[in-house]
């Protein structure tokens, strides 16, 4: 009973599109991408996320404010793997393998500073560089993907709890 | 005699105190219908799961900190990609699940269930191509263990607290 009801709640959601009054609340959406993963929530409203093209094209890194504005973009020179480390409203990690793993840790003014560790090398555990996972939720909301019907194309949405 | 027997008693109750004072204490536990997938600790003593069975239908249970039920879908049959928790806390629980398409899904502590719905196609708490819930199996008090009978491969959750 209980899933019929969710069932039939979730057609009309789909069908009216946020116009019957539910809990969260779309606040802002970004991006129309082929592909989004590795969303990295910010703990404060932002989020980070790896923008995936498809057909071998370059993916990109994106830094994303509490208001969906964009702090920062790069735009990849292959689509080899990305893998996003931390994200704080402050600064953004990031790895990407280019022979070999290679971290930069951007500011909020953009400036990128490479991060070393003298003779050492650094890496991914391998599961994350395979399968880079999302943390979408923080105090007061949450990040969804949007897939867009029928082009399949994504776009990252910002919802508040309530 | 006497001090040696003294001595011994000391060593056995020290000993015994600190075996006590360092023992985890389970606390409750919950049989589920199907093989764990997923476990997400809502922070403060609860935690919600989903689990497969052998069709592959999934569901998604939210247990409260005393191990008590606070929301259950039922079995979502027909779902090739089963369910996945987003986020739990005290207040909320997060998930996707396959009902009929896929879609994201919003539960209040009372047990409400909403959709997450957008314009232009369907929303999912994660991206479709990598559909893998991680599990958080701590809080600040305890942690949660899934307890396998080998003999009839019933999976139960279980709550212990650190002491």
């Amino acid at each position: 009973m209980n899933n019929g009801i969710l069932t039939t709640g979730i057609l009309l959601g789909a069908l009216l599109g946020g116009m019957c009054g539910m809990a969260a609340t779309q606040r802002w959406s970004y991006d129309d991408a082929p592909a989004i993963i590795g969303i990295m929530a910010d703990g404060s409203g932002g989020c980070s996320y790896v923008r995936w093209e498809t057909n071998d094209l370059p993916s990109a890194v994106v830094w994303l404010d509490k208001n969906g504005a964009l702090i920062y973009r790069a735009d990849l020179t292959t689509n080899l793997p990305v893998t996003i480390v931390n994200c704080t409203k402050k600064q953004l990690t990031y790895a990407t393998w280019q022979d070999s793993w290679r971290f930069v840790q951007v500011a909020r003014d953009g400036t990128v500073t490479p991060v070393t560790a003298g003779d050492q090398t650094l890496t991914v555990p391998i599961l994350a560089q395979e399968l880079p996972v999302s943390f979408t939720t923080d105090r007061k909301g949450f990040f969804g993907l949007l897939v867009r019907v029928p082009s399949s194309r994504v776009t990252l949405i910002r919802y508040d709890n309530k | 005699m006497t001090t040696r027997f003294t001595v011994y008693s000391a060593i056995l109750v020290i000993g015994g105190g600190c075996l006590t004072a360092r023992a985890l204490t389970e606390q409750w536990r919950y049989v589920t219908r199907a093989a764990v997938q997923q476990i997400a600790a809502d922070g403060k003593g609860g935690c919600a799961y989903v689990d497969k069975d052998a069709s592959n239908w999934a569901s998604v249970v939210w247990l409260n900190q005393k191990g008590a039920v606070q929301y259950a879908t039922g079995v979502l049959t027909g779902s090739f990609m089963g369910a996945i928790i987003n986020g739990c806390s005290a207040n909320q629980l997060l998930y996707t699940g396959m009902i009929g398409f896929p879609m994201m899904a919003q539960v209040d502590k009372k047990g409400k269930a909403l959709p997450v719905a957008a314009f232009g196609g369907y929303v999912l708490g994660m991206p479709l191509m990598m559909p893998f819930g991680t599990s958080l199996l701590n809080d600040k008090k305890g942690f949660f263990v899934i307890n396998v009978n080998t003999n009839t491969e019933v999976n139960t959750v279980v709550r212990y607290l650190y002491k």
